[in-house]
């Protein structure tokens, strides 16, 4: 059998098994990846029964089925032109006028290359460089405030545009690399190493050469300063756009987040002070009833670390289980841990065979 | 000259459709696996404070208890029941059969009130607090600790500053020099501004980490996993086995701004702990002054943590019985490989038992 007689079975394959579906849901053209769609088409019959905290899982599964079964058709009708047609998609992702929206055509790799674009985006807040800003004449008189507010928009959107490009690429170049490294390898097959005779196979192999190339790349300062670049220009853009929500809470008297953060900020350290303060009136409270003249505050801190407040024992009690002691002890407890607290300073912790 | 590649239409055919009998004939199981349970071991809390809970876990009966309670500290990031995954993946229940007496920090979900959250609050407040605890409901000056991950990284700054708390100490996967060649979460963070970063989102966003974790193998991690996921799937067991792994990888809390801050500031940027730079509540961390008895784990085969991150422990403290253990595995298998239920754990416990008579 030949690969074109392949599709066309498939093709067959599919009008006849998605025959009155497909006039019930108006498809027109035959699909490009039969198998896929009789897949996809299965899974939305019997996904329904699926607990839902699993779909996703399967369908990341069939996601990744569908791919490999794809790359195999593609590489077992001729393996040179696949790497050709791959080498092509990352060139023109790797052009000076690529944008995001040519991450699809790089996430032609196992679909993952689009994943860092994608999530930075999410941190976006959904929106695009660039999105609904014209460049704006200089700012003068009334509004002019607002209007620097909107050309630093402007300026950090474009430098974050930019650093989204530069990010990209490096992945489209790093594809490039993948497509090179995996036509060595199957080069060497051809010398007289096995082939590779099935579709997983195959996979495997392409996200082993991906892995490795992934792997010498991402650690290049080249890709350091990129990485950082777009996290920093990410979270500019950002800021600045919080910065611009907080004007416009503050306006109509509402919270903004400066001032909740001031807040929280606040909070721990009153927190942390207090509790500072508790353990000072817990030492106290021990020296008092062990009936000595209350240390220093600051030595006692030195002295016991976080402040001292334990009381222990002058001998370790071994017991089968953990004891609570009742507060009617704690008087007692309090003077013997005094004592002891001394002589485990003087042990600095040394002994422990 | 050979073929490459010899996957013919007819071959092809077979596959998919052996992939999709499989497939089908797996897929049951999905609908029949139930709940996928988490921390399997019988616990009881003895403390709490804000989001913090500190678990205890009990030897079975009848088994020679080491009489020093051995205190668990995780890391902020993921969950700590990857120590207690399932019955016969359990670093806990290890630890426990063989007569360790377990404590375990469980950190919680840090949310936006607790974004100023410093290392300070974390390693001399709740960590202090917790040990305090422990040595109250024991009646003993020191107990043993064992600290995994960035949990060990807090463990080892506690311990330098707390010496006379601390009787012996166990590190597992701890980095302990965050700069080495081969640590790559190390080389993406120089050049990103963490203020900035923490005065834009606050808390860290867990997603992002997540994120993080999966571009250092991304191919690996985000596809070729799920692929392989239908050789699981027809057996119950190991489709359970996944779903509770799938379960903890993205299971991971926001961390609090302040102390994620500082932490990739003070240890990832400044490699603080081997430049001896790190300060907690104004004290300066000098690991000359951990002199109790110390073991370090890690493993051979850790992305995350490199070995030689962890190695780098050895002759920078003042302890004079330092042991090292290598495991041939990486930053999971360490807790969960079968390898380790049978070798780690019982060697940290013989380790612990033998310096705690």
């Amino acid at each position: 059998m030949e690969w074109d007689d392949w599709v066309g079975l498939q093709q067959a394959y599919w009008e006849r098994w998605s025959e009155f579906g497909r006039r019930a849901m108006g498809l027109e053209q035959p699909p490009a990846d039969p198998w896929r769609q009789a897949m996809e088409h299965w899974w939305s019959a019997v996904s329904p029964g699926v607990p839902e905290q699993f779909r996703g899982l399967v369908e990341k599964m069939l996601d990744q089925s569908g791919r490999a079964f794809e790359l195999a058709r593609e590489a077992g009708a001729g393996w040179e032109s696949m790497l050709r047609r791959l080498e092509e998609e990352f060139r023109r992702a790797g052009t000076p006028a690529a944008g995001p929206d040519d991450a699809g055509a790089v996430g032609s790799l196992l679909g993952l290359w689009s994943l860092p674009l994608t999530l930075w985006q999410e941190f976006a807040g959904g929106m695009q460089p660039g999105e609904g800003l014209l460049p704006l004449p200089p700012a003068l008189g009334f509004g002019r405030e607002q209007q620097e507010h909107l050309q630093e928009q402007l300026r950090l959107y474009q430098a974050w545009q930019q650093a989204l490009q530069a990010y990209q690429h490096f992945f489209a170049d790093l594809g490039l690399r993948c497509v090179g490294r995996m036509e060595q390898r199957l080069r060497q097959r051809q010398e007289g190493q096995a082939p590779i005779e099935s579709g997983r196979a195959l996979y495997d192999e392409w996200t082993s050469v991906c892995e490795e190339v992934y792997a010498e790349r991402v650690s290049t300062p080249e890709y350091v300063h990129l990485h950082g670049e777009l996290v920093n220009a990410m979270m500019r853009v950002r800021r600045h756009l919080g910065e611009g929500m907080d004007r416009q809470l503050a306006l109509l008297g509402l919270p903004t987040r400066r001032g909740l953060r001031s807040l929280q900020q606040r909070v721990q350290q009153d927190r942390r002070e207090l509790r500072a303060l508790r353990a000072e009136v817990d030492a106290l409270r021990r020296d008092l009833a062990a009936g000595q003249p209350a240390q220093e505050a600051g030595s006692r801190r030195r002295a016991t670390g976080a402040g001292g407040k334990v009381a222990v024992r002058k001998k370790a009690v071994v017991r089968k289980k953990p004891v609570v002691r009742k507060k009617a002890t704690a008087r007692n407890r309090a003077a013997t841990g005094k004592r002891k607290s001394a002589t485990g300073r003087a042990g600095g912790g040394r002994s422990g065979k | 000259m050979s073929d490459a590649i010899r996957i013919t239409p007819e071959s092809l055919a077979a596959e998919m459709a052996d992939h999709a009998r499989r497939l089908a004939a797996g897929l049951p199981n999905l609908f029949q696996v139930g709940g996928v349970e988490s921390g399997v071991t019988a616990s009881e809390v003895v403390y709490r404070e804000d989001k913090l809970t500190l678990r205890h876990y009990s030897p079975p009966p009848g088994v020679p208890r080491n009489p020093v309670p051995l205190m668990i500290v995780y890391a902020l990031v993921n969950r700590p029941y990857m120590l207690d995954l399932q019955e016969d993946r359990s670093t806990i229940r290890n630890l426990l059969a063989a007569g360790q007496e377990v404590y375990l920090v469980d950190w919680g979900y840090p949310d936006e009130a607790d974004a100023f959250l410093a290392l300070e609050d974390y390693i001399d407040g709740y960590m202090d607090r917790c040990l305090d605890r422990i040595r109250r409901l024991h009646g003993l000056d020191r107990i043993n600790l064992l600290g995994v991950c960035q949990g060990g990284s807090f463990s080892l700054c506690y311990t330098a500053l707390h010496p006379g708390k601390v009787r012996n100490l166990v590190t597992m996967v701890t980095p302990v020099d965050f700069q080495t060649p081969d640590n790559l979460l190390s080389a993406w963070v120089q050049a990103m501004d963490v203020d900035l970063l923490v005065d834009t989102l606050g808390n860290i966003p867990g997603e992002l980490l997540n994120w993080t974790f999966l571009s250092l193998k991304p191919f690996a991690l985000t596809g070729q996993k799920y692929l392989h996921l239908l050789d699981l799937l027809e057996d119950p067991r190991r489709l359970k086995n996944f779903l509770r792994m799938e379960k903890w990888i993205f299971d991971s809390p926001d961390q609090a701004g302040e102390a994620f801050r500082q932490f990739i500031q003070w240890f990832y940027q400044r490699n603080g702990l081997i430049e001896g730079t790190v300060e907690i509540g104004g004290r300066r961390v000098d690991l000359g002054e951990i002199r109790c008895p110390l073991l370090n784990v890690y493993g051979e085969q850790d992305h995350l943590v490199p070995p030689d991150a962890s190695r780098a422990l050895r002759g920078r403290t003042g302890s004079d019985d330092y042991t090292e253990i290598a495991f041939p595995g990486g930053h999971i298998g360490i807790y969960v490989s079968g390898r380790a239920q049978k070798q780690v754990t019982p060697a940290v416990a013989d380790w612990l038992d033998r310096r705690s008579r």
